[in-house]
């Protein structure tokens, strides 16, 4: 297992090295320059200054071996846009958007879950097809959208929550981080929470029909027991890994709720430095998804390990 | 008595108490609002939205629009815009220059105090100018505009002189434009200003109404009193910039109570605010202009003929209608009509005439020929017109394109991201066509906008060169007489709209909104912002 886990670390930290280089070669190929460089009223004389200052003006590939040997001692540079540490400013952001994203994972596994098992259980009828078509619409509704509309109802027409932000102080609906959660992690929620419906409805399908739930149900084994004791604990072991994978894209997912509701997180951060072209923030937001990305399935490959016996790392 | 005489004698006996109660009512409304100026919540926390974490820093290459409308607050500069435009005084207390127009004297206020307690003297004017702005290798923002300043030196603690390589009247205006003064003793010594974060993210120092109290990095800006500040007590006792990227948002929050002030940009969004009773809407006349740029640097546009035959196929009244939703004036020339003293209404206006735009184009060699297109020797009249993805740019350039279409002309739009833009459209100039707008400070010169000096690597992105406009803008940058600028400039305006170097569009008007018990000057937020004290809450 150790050896396992060690071997994967490696070929992360490899990923994570092909993952920067390919970030360098494609940010720098974008057309335009970085914000802090150039605007409506630079002159030529201003940009060669900031070039130089920036050191902006070498070739491609010693710049990034300069960022590639900052990197490996522990400083992501600084941001053109915000003049301060890369990590710095993630640091400040990314718990942000760790609360956000978490809160709807949660909330999704929550809800998603058994409403996958109920549509499964009732396969075919009307509780399956009401869930089913209800997650059809969920997957199909853009976010951005359902935001907008749910600003509309509950804030401006309500005035039960707060419209942007994660805190405020003044205005409808309270001003602490509790009621600045509910619409962005409601929207987030009801964007990821399909993917879990459906893929606990098929692996609970899938599961059902194998012999060892017949042999329950023939050794006289109470319905509920089966369907939670033997059934669910097999069926859920896939959709660890599933939501490993949603982990990861809920935190970049993020970007468009954090963009719609204001919420000051790495989502929306990503977005401004991408149009900023701040290179530094965007090799910094690089490298901390990707390494969080890489370390969650690690750990969610573990953990099918540990839930499933019959898997086994030599 | 005839029986006119009569009726207008039992008018007059109509009338007279009417407008005597009219002039009364208005007297009392006078003295009411005077009341209740001085029946206002001293204690007040107002709420305004920036859509960016803000660079305290203003002279930052990273100092975007969103800072312009906090770190005035914060900072004062030499000068500030009284609420007709003009310079007025803020840390300078008088100017003036001399005969040769190359020294300007600047007395400074006395018993200043920087918010750290820290005494404010001519050593922090000349540090900011010397080593920030003049510091060719630091590209400060806005040091292109004092390209013809050579150095800045002190004479006495409360004496500033600045050094001109040619005169130039405009430098009170562009002293109050984005240029505060920063204190020495915090930047002396300090290699690299823009990376001192202390100062421009969370503690910055300076002389103005209000000191930032508290930052939450991507949240908010919490800005109290300066209780020594110098000049004109703020009403207001707290102002919390809350950090609000989109405009919606920023409506949303509005409406809800979250925010207390907002500036409207896009027009279409305005109807929803006008119907809600807990909101003041207020027009505001804006200081700058937009404009299609034809690329003058080679053929077809270089040809005077081509560029006014499309400014009479625009229609630009409709598109102010359709469009801006009526909230904007049409344009003939780069001097707002907020200009007073110098806007001139009777230059060259180009009103809507396609048979005239198509009359212009047969005089320049171009002729309507198979599908309806221009043609000259067999060649189409073509024109590729990239444009930035930013407000309704690309919305307006999409009409002007059809007006083209319509006379023959054709266009080959693109739709460019905003940083792509700025990259190829005005540093690489690969473009035939595009829009845009300039906002300068409310004063005529618009020499770096349009002179053969700045083609190549200032604001004139557009080549245009005409050396017989570049010396009357000359002529008004180095006279400081009124009256002798006002003739100038007429002249000056009278060139550009004949030679069309800008197609001019429109001034637009903005839409202020804000919160029915907070009162704000019914001017531009630059203006509104210089004039802070003025601002008050009712109970």
């Amino acid at each position: 297992m150790a050896a396992f886990v060690v071997r994967r670390v490696v070929i992360g930290a490899i990923t994570l090295l092909i993952v920067t280089a390919l970030a360098y070669v494609l940010m720098n190929m974008a057309p335009g320059g970085p914000a802090a460089i150039i605007s409506m009223t630079s002159t030529a004389a201003q940009r060669a200054a900031l070039e130089k200052l920036y050191a902006l003006n070498q070739p491609l590939p010693i710049r990034y071996a300069a960022w590639l040997w900052q990197a490996v001692h522990g400083s992501l540079g600084t941001s053109y846009d915000f003049q301060e540490p890369v990590l710095t400013v993630i640091g400040q952001r990314l718990p942000n958007t760790a609360i956000l994203a978490g809160v709807a994972l949660v909330a999704s596994i929550l809800f998603g879950v058994p409403l996958g098992t109920w549509a499964a259980v009732s396969r075919g009828r009307w509780l399956d097809q009401l869930i089913s078509s209800a997650t059809m619409l969920g997957l199909s509704i853009p976010d951005f959208w359902m935001g907008i509309v749910l600003v509309i109802v509950f804030s401006v027409t309500l005035r039960w929550l707060p419209a942007s932000g994660m805190t405020s102080s003044q205005g409808g609906g309270g001003g602490g981080l509790g009621p600045h959660l509910v619409l962005p992690a409601l929207v987030l929620t009801l964007a990821f929470m399909p993917n879990i419906v459906r893929f606990t409805r098929s692996s609970m399908l899938e599961v059902l029909h194998l012999d060892y739930i017949r042999t329950a149900h023939a050794k006289g084994a109470a319905g509920r027991r089966v369907l939670y004791v033997h059934a669910l604990r097999n069926a859920l072991i896939p959709v660890v890994s599933m939501i490993g994978l949603l982990f990861a894209a809920l935190i970049s997912g993020s970007a468009i709720v954090e963009s719609v509701f204001a919420w000051p997180g790495i989502g929306r951060l990503a977005v401004q430095a991408t149009s900023d072209r701040d290179y530094p923030m965007i090799m910094g937001v690089t490298v901390v998804l990707g390494a969080i990305v890489i370390a969650t399935n690690i750990i969610v490959d573990v953990l099918y390990g540990v839930l499933d016996p019959r898997i086994r790392y030599e | 008595m005839t029986v006119l005489q009569r009726r207008v004698r039992r008018w007059a006996r109509v009338l007279a108490p009417s407008i005597l109660a009219a002039a009364t009512v208005s007297g009392t409304v006078f003295a009411a609002s005077a009341r209740q100026a001085a029946s206002y919540d001293p204690n007040a926390t107002i709420t305004m939205a920036i859509n960016a974490d803000p660079t305290f820093n203003l002279w930052s290459p990273t100092a975007y629009v969103e800072s312009d409308n906090i770190d005035p607050l914060i900072f004062s500069d030499l000068t500030k815009f009284g609420l007709n435009g003009s310079p007025a005084p803020d840390l300078a207390t008088s100017w003036s220059a001399s005969k040769n127009g190359l020294t300007w004297t600047f007395h400074l206020q006395h018993g200043v105090k920087w918010q750290d307690g820290q005494p404010f003297t001519s050593a922090d004017v000349v540090f900011t100018y010397e080593n920030i702005v003049l510091n060719k290798s630091l590209g400060a923002n806005q040091a292109s505009n004092f390209t013809d300043l050579t150095s800045v030196t002190a004479a006495g603690p409360y004496t500033v002189l600045f050094h001109l390589k040619a005169p130039w009247a405009s430098l009170p205006a562009y002293l109050g434009w984005f240029a505060p003064i920063l204190p020495e003793h915090i930047f002396k010594g300090v290699k690299d200003p823009w990376t001192l974060a202390s100062f421009d993210k969370q503690h910055p120092v300076g002389t103005g109404p209000y000191q930032v109290t508290k930052v939450v990095p991507g949240q908010s800006i919490t800005l109290t009193r300066n209780p020594s500040y110098f000049g004109p007590k703020p009403k207001i006792a707290t102002i919390i910039y809350q950090i609000v990227p989109q405009e919606t948002t920023q409506i949303a929050d509005l409406i809800s109570g979250d925010l207390n002030f907002i500036e409207v940009d896009q027009p279409q969004l305005v109807s929803r605010l006008k119907a809600d009773p807990s909101l003041t809407i207020q027009r505001v006349p804006e200081q700058n202009y937009y404009y299609m740029a034809l690329n003058q640097r080679s053929a077809p546009f270089n040809n005077v003929l081509v560029r006014q035959a499309l400014e009479y196929a625009i229609n630009r009244p409709a598109i102010i209608q359709g469009l801006l939703r009526g909230y904007g004036t049409v344009s003939n020339g780069p001097i707002a009509p907020i200009q007073a003293m110098y806007y001139d209404s009777k230059v060259a206006s180009y009103p809507y005439n396609p048979t005239k735009a198509l009359a212009l184009l047969k005089q320049a060699g171009y002729t309507k020929g198979a599908g309806g297109k221009l043609y000259k020797n067999g060649k189409p009249l073509t024109m590729y017109m990239p444009v930035g993805q930013y407000g309704y740019l690309v919305q307006a350039a999409e009409l002007v394109q059809q007006y083209w279409q319509k006379i023959g002309v054709t266009v080959n739009f693109k739709v460019l991201e905003w940083n792509t833009f700025i990259s190829d459209v005005i540093v690489k100039h690969q473009f035939q066509g595009t829009i845009g707008w300039w906002i300068s400070p409310l004063d005529p010169d618009m020499y770096p906008y349009y002179s053969c000096a700045s083609a190549a690597t200032g604001y004139n992105f557009q080549g245009s060169c005409n050396a017989q406009l570049d010396k009357v803008m000359l002529a008004g940058r180095e006279t400081a007489n009124p009256a002798r600028r006002v003739a100038i400039y007429k002249q000056a305006q009278q060139l550009l709209a004949q030679g069309q170097y800008l197609n001019f569009l429109w001034y637009p008007q903005m839409v202020d909104a804000s919160s029915s018990n907070l009162h704000v000057p019914s001017v531009n937020i630059n203006i509104a912002l210089d004039n802070i004290s003025l601002w008050y809450v009712t109970k």
